[in-house]
């Protein structure tokens, strides 16, 4: 044993430390590069929410410019205001500290806290550019219409949609029983609890039968599929027979007789349609509902539920006819059947709906725009026309009624249907010209029964205060 | 070319101006005339003190004081910045320390004979850990702590260096019996048991005071530094073997035994199992480093005070936070620097038990640092112990500074004998 033996094993214990030392900085440049994301948006830390409370939060503006939400310093804590209360709740949502986001509050964060984690990837040099209130977010939304729906529900559950026809921009998104965002984490736990779902956007993520609205889309399958042909009429007595005893009626057991397409429309007639359903057989409506982008999954700036269709290759005989009438196990959004008006208003294109229209930063300056873009061609522009000029007659002479307005032409279709929580819901969708724009719209009314004398008259509502402040 | 090279390593007295100018920008309520005052004397004293050294002791190493002096002022710029009291009093230690430091450079001769009474160093090592247990008090969980007036004393921190002299002239004055394979037992080669006997008695001892305190941190480092200084006294792989069983063997019974212990392993395993209870400490550590990145928050903008007693255990997920990778990588480096410097020293060292004593000091000082840096980032479970020359503390920050004046006057006193 001599000095250089110890020399030799000091260097051993060295070679250890250095490779110690390397794993330390690997794991370390592990958490620090590879992970750092992962732990920034981890619920759990804090920090980027804190950092979103230190800058003021941008305004949420309508398509005129007018203050739907805003943050305000009131010296020590900073209020979120929301103007209009409960009638944008669901669409804009809320936000707070104890209960996070919702609606555009949430989907539209990084703009509205300013926080932008690019720029956070720059380290220190992220102060020099860090703002101290975050970007303002244009909505498509137009408060007079949204008001205007709102009241036309009065006190009703339900939802109303109001699309601008050409571009998809929703200019009404309308839920209720709604609830009070300025107020929202203070009754938080009984929000959250209560059976009516005030939060819930019935709009987007509401789950109806479609009953009878649906059947502009049968009509145009039927054509499509050449069960029907446009003056082809048909024997419509008092029932539909499925056989084993088991009918389809008519709503208010009429008899129609020998009649075509347009005045099945017009009328509604289930008879006509639960046949048109029969004949096209499951494969003929799975090939309707998916041209119809049902069961396309709608991506856009705001959370939409699909549609639950039926498992089309497990229906019997009268199943199939109820999916003809919109019954059956088939649920759609009130944004979904808004969607399938606009396509026969708009030569067969179904426009992506989308709410937000622009983000400007605090100076004004135009961050990002809008672009409409087409979701699907969901038929040809032909038979959009035919199938939208039955809807306007519905209007004019049939169960559709209640919804005219004079000086404008509207075109819908009613809809009441059977649901297993009481009395029907009532449905009307339709198209309508005010003024330079050609809306789209969809209003559900839950278990308040028919859609011609309850839904229709909420869009003529709509309607009448719209062309009044144009 | 000379000049810079000594010059430049005088640059960390600028860190406290430049702390101080963005304190000011950031805050400038922290600035006053005392904060000021005590920045201003540190520069100073960050640039007068490796000087001093130089001139106080021939030939001594000329890089170690001045990378200290770098910590230091890491330490003084992070405490200003994460709890303004521990500031002034963590100044206090290092102006203490580096007295402390010069008293021992001046004694080192009359420090050094003590080396020839090795077991009555390690008897006061184990005195000096045990009296924890009759006068101490529990702070934060562990039992590590003698309350005299005014001052709270980690005696571990101290008896650090008496159980490192022991090791020292132990392992030196006995190597050769060590290294004596009398008993060959399968693969290993072990001497008779009763030179081995006090090795095994003082480690045991400390050991298990050290488990029983629930200074796991200590036991850790206290083991390593056993390991370490047996295998370069005597290149006997069988005493690693040995150490590795005893190692096992005692985590095993440990972790059965004793409650702290498992729930240590336990939040090791998975933190995320219980990140806002008992992980929260570890859990927020990962996401300070997470959110800092590559560069860092920048100075004042991270949210350290998210970290429970941050200025201790976690002043280094602190400083991840705010300097990011780079800033880490940086106190990395220096005591890389630190260390492999010191074992240059001993390398250059003639008498042996200087050379095991300084490489000791050493090895003590990075495995110390090892330790609290691999729990802080989850590579081992978390034990609280000191980062040297960062952390607040004021038995750490003393008994490093009496640990580098050893190391220094050994390396003059070696030089200069040549």
């Amino acid at each position: 044993m001599r000095n250089n033996d110890i020399n030799r094993n000091m260097f051993r214990i060295v070679r250890v430390f250095i490779i110690l030392f390397i794993i330390l900085i690997g794991n370390l440049s592990y958490i620090q590069i590879v992970k750092s994301e992962w732990y920034d948006s981890n619920p759990l830390n804090p920090r980027i929410a804190n950092k979103e409370n230190s800058t003021l939060r941008g305004d949420i503006l309508d398509c005129n410019g007018k203050k739907i939400a805003y943050s305000e310093n009131t010296g020590k804590i900073v209020k979120r205001i929301y103007p209009y209360g409960m009638v944008f709740a669901q669409a804009v949502g809320y936000t707070g500290t104890s209960i996070g986001n919702s609606g555009i509050e949430q989907g539209e964060n990084a703009n509205l806290s300013g926080v932008n984690m690019l720029l956070h990837q720059l380290g220190p040099l992220e102060q020099l550019f860090a703002a101290d209130k975050g970007n303002n977010v244009k909505l498509t939304l137009d408060a007079i219409v949204q008001k205007a729906a709102w009241d036309a529900m009065g006190n009703k559950r339900g939802a109303v949609v109001v699309l601008d026809t050409n571009t998809g921009a929703i200019l009404a998104m309308v839920s209720k029983p709604s609830f009070d965002p300025n107020s929202a984490a203070k009754n938080w736990e009984s929000l959250r609890v209560d059976k009516l779902s005030p939060l819930l956007n019935r709009v987007t993520q509401g789950m109806y039968p479609p009953g009878s609205s649906i059947k502009p889309m049968m009509a145009d399958a039927a054509l499509q599929q050449n069960v029907i042909t446009s003056d082809e009429k048909i024997e419509c007595g008092p029932y539909y027979d499925l056989g084993n005893n088991q009918k389809i009626y008519e709503a208010d057991n009429a008899v129609y007789g020998n009649i075509d397409l347009e005045e099945g429309i017009i009328h509604s007639s289930n008879v006509m349609f639960a046949g048109l359903a029969v004949k096209m057989g499951e494969a003929g409506l799975k090939k309707a509902f998916d041209r119809f982008g049902f069961n396309d999954g709608l991506q856009t700036d705001f959370a939409v539920e699909s549609a639950h269709l039926p498992d089309f290759s497990k229906l019997n005989k009268g199943e199939i006819a109820q999916v003809g009438i919109g019954q059956a196990n088939l649920l759609v959004s009130p944004l979904q059947m808004a969607m399938l008006a606009e396509s026969f208003g708009n030569q067969g294109k179904m426009m992506k709906p989308y709410l937000v229209e622009e983000v400007t930063s605090p100076n004004g300056g135009v961050l990002q725009k809008a672009s409409p873009s087409v979701f699907k061609e969901v038929t040809t522009p032909d038979r959009a026309d035919l199938i939208e000029s039955y809807m306007k007659n519905e209007v004019l002479r049939g169960t559709g009624r209640n919804a005219a307005v004079k000086g404008t032409v509207v075109a819908g279709k009613t809809g009441t249907a059977e649901n297993s929580l009481g009395a029907d819901h009532a449905w009307f969708i339709g198209t309508a010209q005010v003024g330079n724009k050609k809306i789209s719209f969809a209003v559900i009314l839950e278990n308040s029964g028919f859609g011609g004398s309850e839904a229709a008259p909420v869009i003529k509502d709509i309607i009448t205060t719209m062309l009044k402040e144009d | 070319m000379y000049y810079l090279k000594n010059r430049i390593l005088l640059l960390q007295a600028c860190l406290p101006v430049l702390a101080m100018a963005l304190f000011y920008l950031k805050d400038a309520s922290a600035v006053n005339n005392v904060n000021l005052s005590i920045m201003a004397v540190s520069c100073v004293i960050f640039v007068v003190v490796p000087m001093m050294a130089k001139k106080f002791l021939k030939n001594t190493d000329e890089y170690i004081l001045p990378l200290i002096c770098f910590l230091c002022s890491i330490s003084l710029i992070m405490m200003l910045r994460l709890k303004v009291s521990l500031f002034y009093a963590q100044f206090r230690w290092i102006v203490i320390g580096m007295v402390l430091m010069f008293i021992t450079i001046k004694f080192a001769d009359k420090l050094l004979q003590l080396l020839d009474y090795p077991y009555i160093l390690g008897l006061c090592a184990i005195i000096i850990i045990g009296s924890v247990i009759i006068f101490g008090t529990e702070i934060g969980g562990g039992l590590n702590w003698i309350i005299i007036g005014p001052f709270q004393i980690q005696p571990a921190e101290f008896s650090k260096l008496l159980i490192l002299g022991f090791l020292a002239t132990y392992l030196q004055e006995n190597k050769n019996m060590l290294n004596l394979p009398n008993r060959h037992w399968i693969f290993l080669y072990l001497p008779p048991l009763r030179f081995l006997a006090p090795l095994v008695m003082i480690w045991g001892i400390a050991l298990l005071i050290f488990v029983y305190q629930r200074n796991l941190g200590f036991a850790l480092l206290f083991f390593g530094m056993a390991v370490m200084m047996t295998y370069a006294a005597t290149s006997n792989k069988s005493y690693i073997f040995l150490a590795a069983v005893f190692f096992i063997l005692a985590s095993i019974f440990s972790y059965m035994m004793f409650g702290h212990v498992r729930v240590r392993v336990e939040i090791w395993l998975n933190p995320w199992a219980d990140p806002m209870g008992k992980a929260y400490q570890i859990v927020q550590s990962l996401f300070a480093l997470g959110y800092g990145g590559f560069f860092g928050t920048g100075f004042f903008h991270g949210s350290p005070e998210l970290i429970p007693i941050v200025y201790t255990d976690f002043i280094f997920s602190a400083i991840g936070e705010e300097f990011g990778f780079i800033g880490v990588i940086s106190v990395i480096m220096a005591y890389l620097l630190i260390f492999f410097r010191s074992a240059k020293i001993a390398f250059a060292c003639v008498n042996e038990k200087y050379k095991l004593l300084s490489f000791g000091i050493a090895g003590t000082m990075l495995l110390q640092a090892f330790i609290i840096l691999a729990g802080d980032t989850k590579l081992i479970p978390l034990t609280g112990i000191t980062l040297p020359f960062i952390s607040y503390g004021g038995s750490s920050m003393l008994s490093e500074f009496i640990a580098i004046g050893l190391l220094l006057a050994i390396n003059a006193r070696e030089k200069n004998r040549a």
